[in-house]
């Protein structure tokens, strides 16, 4: 910077100031870039407490390791259908072979379970729950009172004065945990008909406990693909007539967890993947 | 099941219009039909003359007073009332549907139509009728460029007039495999082949076009008749004669006829009975509670009844362990 420039000389060293070097100095002040007094705000103490309780509870429910908690409870899953399975099989297998010997007469439901409870208790310990005991609890108690609370359906006359889409929507986002269903019609036509409380609601299929005759109660995995469940709900009647309200869950536009599905926006998709509904029905009006 | 999705409700209603109907209702059922759709076409001085006042100066200067006098409403209120008679008739040996053909000119022009149908019409005594069918007949091609873009899955069926030339548009294979994708299926109506030589020649030309541009419409293509006349009806073995006329192999045609049909009309039940075809209420969706014992509709909801006797019969079946199942908590 030897020669002053023109434009410094007229404008900015006309206003008093000869000196080239302060000038310079007073440009380059100007040229820091520092935040003003207004933009220096501290936050205030309560929000950033708030927010720092908010991280924290966020963080405390953050999985850390979602991926191997989710492969666990699959594993888990997986063991506990597979070990009621063995116990189930064990206990027929000796029940069978102790009538075959004669060392017991043929025993109903209830007086094999008994039995085994008074002979085997290690085996009876590894069967799954009996399936009259989680209906009572698990369906009569808890899953039928809390759907007829979100579709406040009670009897024939309540279902003139609700709308039908409305029900239908909140049956979407409901929880089936502990809900009875019925194979109504499938693609697999082994598991027609099998019917069973919900144990657990897995991505793509239903754990269910279904209830057997003559038999020990078993522990099911039907899967959600190419199946329509048949939810029905009792309604209250006064002359005895045991009404029930029907709905079918489309098992191929089911997959979702039951966590996911709360919230999703659920879309009309091509219903091609369907075909097995129609073909079902020509063979029942046919039948 | 054999279906035929498209018998034409005639446009002025009176008792010969109506024999004609009944008369081709009868020989859909000597031919084996077990569910049909009675259509109902509205065309776009229809529905336009509804939406806005404005418009009505614009199109039409020919008749306006006759077009003032129409009402939108109350014609769907005859149809359905029409129908509903027709259900009594025939409902023992058909399944009657109803369906609403919808004429798209102009897209801009549409206003609500296919909310108002998709919602339903209510009578004067306060029942919605809903038409368990929706489809579109494009007069132009913006009409089938708004069927890609913008129908958000109400539409089942897209359909065209067969006895005339389309009149400055070609299908294109870009447009046609977007709406299969959808799930909406393109209708061949086969009437006109039948009525004269004149337009038998145009529906060669404008089936054949169809065809080739659903490439073979294997998934997508379904037939029916469209037939006014009791003698433009064909069996399964006619219009399969007539599609092999066309070019078209055996496997093809029997999907035509037989699952397309249905695909189309679970599509159109599925958006009335269920939410997103996620739940739906009832057992049997395309059928409704008439096929079933025990069950009846209250307000839209199936209920089963299980009075004693049904009870006593199904305990002696004993076909699987869920039924018992059923009545232990019914009790």
């Amino acid at each position: 910077m030897d020669k002053v420039q023109p434009f410094i000389r007229d404008y900015l060293l006309s206003r008093g100031e000869k000196d080239v070097a302060s000038i310079e100095d007073r440009l380059n002040e100007s040229l820091i870039i520092s935040a003003t007094k207004k933009r220096i705000k501290k936050p205030r103490k309560l929000k950033s407490l708030l927010h720092v309780s908010h991280g924290s509870s966020k963080h405390s429910l953050k999985q850390t390791s979602y991926k191997s908690v989710n492969a666990n409870s699959k594993a888990i899953l997986r063991s506990y259908v597979l070990s009621s399975k063995h116990a189930v099989e064990r206990a027929t297998r000796l029940i069978n072979k102790k009538e075959a010997e004669g060392s017991i007469t043929t025993l109903s439901k209830e007086e094999k379970y008994q039995y085994l409870k008074e002979n085997y208790p290690d085996i009876y310990r590894q069967l799954p729950k009996k399936f009259t005991d989680v209906q009572e609890t698990l369906y009569k108690k808890m899953w039928l009172p809390y759907i007829r609370e979100v579709l406040k359906i009670s009897d024939v006359e309540s279902l003139q004065c609700t709308n039908l889409q409305n029900c239908l929507l909140k049956l979407s986002i409901a929880d089936y945990n502990g809900c009875l269903l019925k194979v109504s019609t499938s693609r697999n036509t082994s598991t027609l008909n099998t019917s069973g409380i919900v144990l657990w609601d897995a991505q793509k299929s239903f754990i269910m406990l279904s209830p057997k005759k003559d038999g020990f109660d078993e522990v099911k995995v039907i899967p959600k693909k190419g199946t329509l469940f048949e939810i029905s709900i009792p309604l209250e009647t006064s002359n005895g007539t045991g009404d029930s309200a029907i709905f079918n869950i489309v098992g191929d536009r089911f997959q979702y967890r039951s966590s996911d599905r709360s919230g999703r926006k659920f879309k009309n998709r091509r219903v091609d993947d369907l075909l097995f509904y129609l073909s079902s029905e020509a063979t029942s009006s046919s039948s | 099941m054999l279906c035929d999705l498209n018998v034409p409700f005639p446009t002025e209603i009176s008792s010969s219009s109506i024999n004609q109907l009944e008369r081709v209702l009868i020989t859909l059922i000597e031919l084996k039909y077990t569910h049909v759709a009675i259509n109902k076409q509205l065309t776009p001085n229809m529905y336009q003359n509804q939406s806005a006042g404005g418009q009505k100066n614009k199109n039409g200067n020919t008749n306006q007073s006759n077009k003032s006098e129409y009402d939108l409403k109350d014609d769907l209120n005859k149809f359905f009332e029409c129908f509903h008679k027709l259900v009594q008739k025939f409902g023992a040996s058909l399944k009657l549907f109803a369906r609403c053909t919808v004429e798209v000119n102009e897209p801009s022009k549409i206003g609500g139509v296919f909310i108002a149908m998709n919602g339903g019409i209510q009578n004067a005594n306060g029942v919605t009728n809903k038409f368990d069918l929706i489809s579109v007949l494009p007069l132009s091609e913006k009409g089938l460029i708004y069927l890609t873009s913008n129908s958000k899955g109400d539409v089942d069926i897209l359909t065209f007039d067969y006895s005339n030339y389309f009149n400055g548009f070609h299908l294109k294979h870009k447009t046609m495999n977007s709406l299969a994708k959808k799930g909406i299926k393109i209708e061949l109506v086969y009437s006109p082949l039948f009525c004269s030589s004149q337009q038998a020649i145009k529906f060669i030309a404008n089936s054949k076009q169809v065809i080739r541009t659903c490439r073979n419409g294997t998934n997508s293509v379904l037939v029916s008749s469209g037939a006014t006349s009791n003698l433009h009806v064909r069996n399964k073995l006619g219009v399969h004669t007539m599609l092999k006329f066309l070019g078209l192999k055996s496997h093809i045609y029997s999907r035509m006829m037989n699952e397309n049909p249905g695909l189309a009309l679970l599509n159109g039940r599925l958006r009335l009975k269920s939410y997103q075809q996620v739940v739906t209420s009832g057992s049997d969706v395309v059928n409704g509670v008439s096929g079933i014992e025990n069950e009846r509709e209250v307000n839209g909801f199936a209920v089963r009844s299980s009075n004693k006797r049904t009870r006593d019969e199904l305990e002696t079946d004993k076909t699987a362990d869920g039924e018992d199942i059923n009545h232990k908590k019914l009790k």
